[in-house]
């Protein structure tokens, strides 16, 4: 287990030209200069008024002047850095670092009948174990991994869901932003010794509501740093267009930045990209479409490129597959290299399956092998000495020399190679004789092992544990009292 | 100082200097050649069952094996300068077949069956037909291990069998193939003893043959 991340040493993959990224920047500063974005909280529009911002009273509707917004995004700071609960999970998100984190799904599925199942209170923690334990995970988003709980009264959910990762999750998770779930997380992350971030996800076409804002508000009045989220559906929620859904978001990103940094100056911010097309066919979104690459391609350009801001790229997480199969292995592997080589900080993956609704765990295994892959692939080349290997060239020279038998290979094969570690790598005879096992098999017995193996790292004493369920109770209360329960 | 424990080290920390400076030194000390061999025997046993459990890799066992055989080359000169003999399990004589240059295959099968206790000869690559009888005839080998990679070369083994029927040694030595260009069927066609799938089978293989 590690908190590493991967160095990115590897050139990001640019897709638009300069004037391009320029166009799309002031398009998005007209935007809200403009057409302004609304603002479904008082006391934002107190704070944005008094910065400078034209405020419609009526319409909670905030027209932002281009000067305030650019200093804004000039305080955002290029990296922050969170705590775990010990120092090896400690993260420092930006830079050149790439994270990697789970996909949340509604509900699980039977792996023999790929039918949905509500998935219990065990199931959970068993799914959080497991993410706990691979070892390309470094954080979490909240209501994850799943969003409905068997006899968990959809209020409780976002507690609950936080108070199973403070249990089995020893790295930073993001707390969850409807009906001020952020307070019981927030406390339970304090019992915990881990820092969270804020969820603040704009609801699409131009419009924060009052939740996402007072989630985002509480963090940052501690320092803690806020994921800025736009979640459009091209076609739907925002334009058909992939250019006009990129100007759309960043308006509506840039100002729920510009709020942020003016409740906390130099404030963390992380810019997550969950942005899907509309599935013309049903009118859900689509996962896993070409289309959702490119505009994630061009966010990360935009954001990390321009800005200096980190990015997390939520959208790649899920397939439109709705069983684990070669369409959600391709649409997964396609949507994550691209967001990985275009240079996101953080890629939402592990686990999700179908759009937003299922989750596994096994597939969160699976996804593992992809991230190693594309951790490998962002630490790039080295050239060295060593690396060009001139003297070992020089000292094997032509058949029947050979490199197997060489020190060099020895002190560099694991270095340069990645190992994957439930991906089939038998010879034809060797995987005939251990049962013709796919990658889909290995994953399943490797998620057994783990199981069996889990241990709490590091443990939780009573206190902690007895904290973390009086504050669970103390939300229940709280919901009851405002006859939620 | 214990020679012993610093031969097994250089061995699993792959540092060929190291394993031949402890086994010489362990041999000025007065220890016994036959016994330091059993602690390389010992050693490349640990790291066969790393890589067939799959804790180690070709790389590692590969070179381990080297780092033991330069060691095992001075500790044979001075069991055979004491006058005594060293019990090995069998004599393997191996090649890749004339018209094909895959060495790593051979070369693992080498390694592993060295691994086990086993004395081999490794004749290399493109080795022509009568060149693999004479190496027969010259160790006296229990078993010739003939490897071939292209389908275009695999015939060349049929001609080493038949090589052999001819030169009249066939019955006093058992013959396996493996390779990419083989399987059991072409073993049975042409005359072979045994075929091996992998190189960790070509183990069992030779021991089975030899049984």
């Amino acid at each position: 287990m590690t908190a590493e991340g991967f160095l990115r040493r590897a050139k990001t993959l640019e897709i638009l030209s300069e004037p391009e990224v320029e166009a799309i920047h002031r398009g998005a500063l007209d935007v809200l200069a403009d057409t302004g974005v609304r603002f479904e909280s008082k006391r934002a529009l107190r704070l944005l008024k008094k910065s400078g911002c034209r405020v419609d009273e009526e319409l909670n509707r905030v027209r932002m002047p281009a000067g305030l917004v650019e200093e804004c995004l000039n305080q955002c700071p290029s990296s922050f850095r969170m705590k775990g609960r010990s120092p090896k999970t400690d993260v420092n998100i930006g830079g050149n670092t790439l994270y990697f984190c789970p996909f949340p799904g509604m509900r699980t599925i039977d792996l023999d009948t790929w039918e949905q199942r509500v998935p219990t209170v065990e199931d959970n923690h068993q799914a959080v174990k497991i993410l706990d334990k691979l070892e390309t995970i470094s954080l979490s988003a909240s209501y994850t991994p799943y969003c409905e709980l068997k006899d968990v009264p959809g209020v409780m959910l976002l507690p609950t869901s936080a108070w199973s990762r403070m249990k089995y999750f020893s790295k930073p998770s993001r707390v969850g932003s409807s009906m001020d779930s952020h307070i019981w997380e927030m406390q339970m992350a304090e019992v915990v010794g881990m820092d969270v971030f804020a969820a603040m996800e704009a609801a699409p076409p131009l419009t924060w509501y009052g939740d996402a804002i007072d989630c985002a508000w509480a963090c940052a009045e501690k320092g803690l740093p806020v994921e800025v989220g736009c979640g459009a559906v091209m076609g739907g929620t925002g334009p058909a267009t992939i250019a006009g859904t990129l100007v759309q978001s960043m308006a509506e990103m840039m100002s729920g930045i510009v709020l942020v940094q003016l409740i906390n100056p130099g404030n963390g911010i992380l810019a997550n990209s969950f942005v899907f097309a509309m599935n013309m066919v049903t009118g859900a979104p689509a996962a896993g479409g070409i289309e959702v690459s490119l505009f994630q391609v061009a966010f990360n350009q935009l954001w990390r490129g321009k800005y200096g801001i980190p990015t997390m790229i939520g959208g790649s997480g899920p397939s439109s597959s709705e069983i684990i199969d070669v369409q959600l292995g391709f649409e997964k592997g396609i949507g994550a290299s691209l967001a990985a080589v275009s240079g996101a900080s953080v890629i939402n993956m592990h686990g999700g399956i179908h759009v937003e609704l299922t989750y596994h765990p096994v597939q969160s295994i699976i996804d593992n092998e992809i991230a190693g892959m594309l951790g490998r692939y962002v630490e790039g080349i080295l050239v060295d000495h060593d690396t060009l290997a001139l003297d070992v060239i020089r000292e094997v020279g032509p058949i029947p020399g050979n490199f197997l038998r060489s020190k060099h290979t020895i002190n560099w094969w694991k270095k340069e190679h990645h190992m994957p570690k439930v991906s089939d790598r038998a010879s034809y005879h060797e995987w005939i004789r251990s049962g013709k096992k796919s990658i889909f098999e290995n994953a399943k017995a490797k998620m057994d092992t783990m199981l069996a193996e889990y241990e709490q790292d590091p443990p939780l004493s009573d206190q902690q544990n007895e904290d973390l369920d009086r504050i669970l109770e103390e939300a229940r209360n709280y919901y009851k009292s405002k006859d939620l329960l | 100082m214990d020679y012993k424990q610093k031969i097994k080290d250089g061995i699993l920390s792959y540092e060929r200097e190291q394993t031949l400076e402890a086994t010489r030194a362990a041999l000025d000390s007065g220890l016994q050649p036959l016994k330091l061999l059993e602690v390389i025997t010992d050693t490349l046993k640990i790291v066969g069952d790393g890589f067939n459990c799959g804790d180690l890799f070709l790389p590692e066992l590969i070179y381990a094996s080297d780092c033991a055989q330069v060691s095992s080359a001075i500790l044979e000169k001075a069991i055979k300068e004491q006058g005594e003999i060293i019990s090995r399990s069998g004599i393997v004589v191996l090649g890749t077949v004339q018209g094909d240059l895959h060495d790593i295959g051979k070369s693992i099968v080498a390694t592993l069956l060295i691994a086990n206790g086993y004395q081999v000869v490794d004749l290399g690559t493109d080795v022509p037909a009568d060149k693999m009888v004479q190496a027969v005839k010259n160790h006296k080998a229990d078993v010739l291990g003939l490897s071939a990679l292209l389908t275009t070369t695999a015939r060349a083994m049929g001609n080493t069998i038949k090589k052999l029927e001819d030169e009249g040694v066939r019955s006093s030595v058992k013959v396996m193939i493996g390779g990419g260009a083989t399987n059991v069927n072409y073993a049975k066609q042409i005359g072979a003893d045994a075929y091996g799938e992998t190189a960790v089978d070509a183990i069992a293989i030779v021991k089975e043959l030899m049984s």
